[in-house]
């Protein structure tokens, strides 16, 4: 945890200046730390490398690259996650949430195992007012 | 950001002031101030949110882990949280498991 605040304040400073201080920013910033949280609980120790790019097409967004040098650990980021919202409180599991929140706070996520590290991209696309 | 929390007894129900994020490294600690609340004797845990500028799933489960602690007729309650989190909250099938109010005068 020792760069945390970094990591997480880069993302949230370069959401806040492609997109303003808004749902979009608050969505990619959760996502992003959400991610970063699995891979320091699959990873200790682990290298982690955090890029942010932005683009123009096909539509003007944010993409936000995270890798780490852990051993390969494949989130299945593309099989859909549900939570049943009409489960009991008391018969909730505590856990599992994380990734659904990832995979429903960005307009593209994908994995892949590159180079000996683990590479997840999200894409969050700029919001049409 | 760090997170500070005041624990303070009322008259009828427990509030906790939350200032700062609620996240993987903050969200220990509000597990810890919970754990050292007496959940099951709790008629109801107001949690003061106004400050609270970002709440990931380790938040969440600190919250449903105090719900599932407490007695099924206790309410955990939520005040000022904002609509970026209440988003998150309902997202996740949560609103079922908390109260949502602007300020203590709704209460």
């Amino acid at each position: 945890m020792d760069h945390w605040d970094q990591f997480n304040g880069f993302v949230e400073q370069q959401a806040d200046v492609a997109f303003g201080a808004c749902k979009t920013s608050y969505q990619l910033r959760l996502a992003c730390e959400e991610l970063l949280s699995n891979i320091i609980r699959h990873a200790p120790g682990a290298h982690i490398w955090l890029e942010a790019y932005r683009y123009l097409e096909p539509v003007p967004g944010l993409l936000v690259q995270i890798e780490d040098n852990g051993p390969h650990f494949d989130p299945q980021l593309d099989a859909p996650r549900h939570i049943d919202i009409t489960q009991p409180i008391d018969e909730r599991p505590i856990g599992g949430l994380g990734l659904f929140l990832v995979q429903n706070s960005v307009d593209q996520l994908d994995y892949a195992w590159i180079n000996d590290r683990n590479r997840y991209r999200l894409l969050v696309h700029q919001p049409q007012d | 950001m760090d997170l500070t929390i005041e624990s303070i007894s009322k008259d009828g129900y427990h509030l906790l002031s939350l200032s700062g994020d609620v996240d993987t490294k903050t969200a220990p600690s509000l597990l810890d101030a919970l754990t050292g609340l007496e959940l099951a004797a709790l008629a109801e845990l107001r949690i003061e949110m106004a400050q609270v500028g970002f709440l990931s799933s380790a938040g969440l489960r600190a919250l449903v882990f105090a719900k599932q602690k407490m007695p099924h007729t206790a309410r955990l309650v939520l005040v000022g949280t904002s609509a970026d989190i209440a988003d998150v909250i309902a997202k996740t099938g949560l609103t079922q498991a908390v109260t949502l109010v602007a300020s203590h005068d709704d209460l």
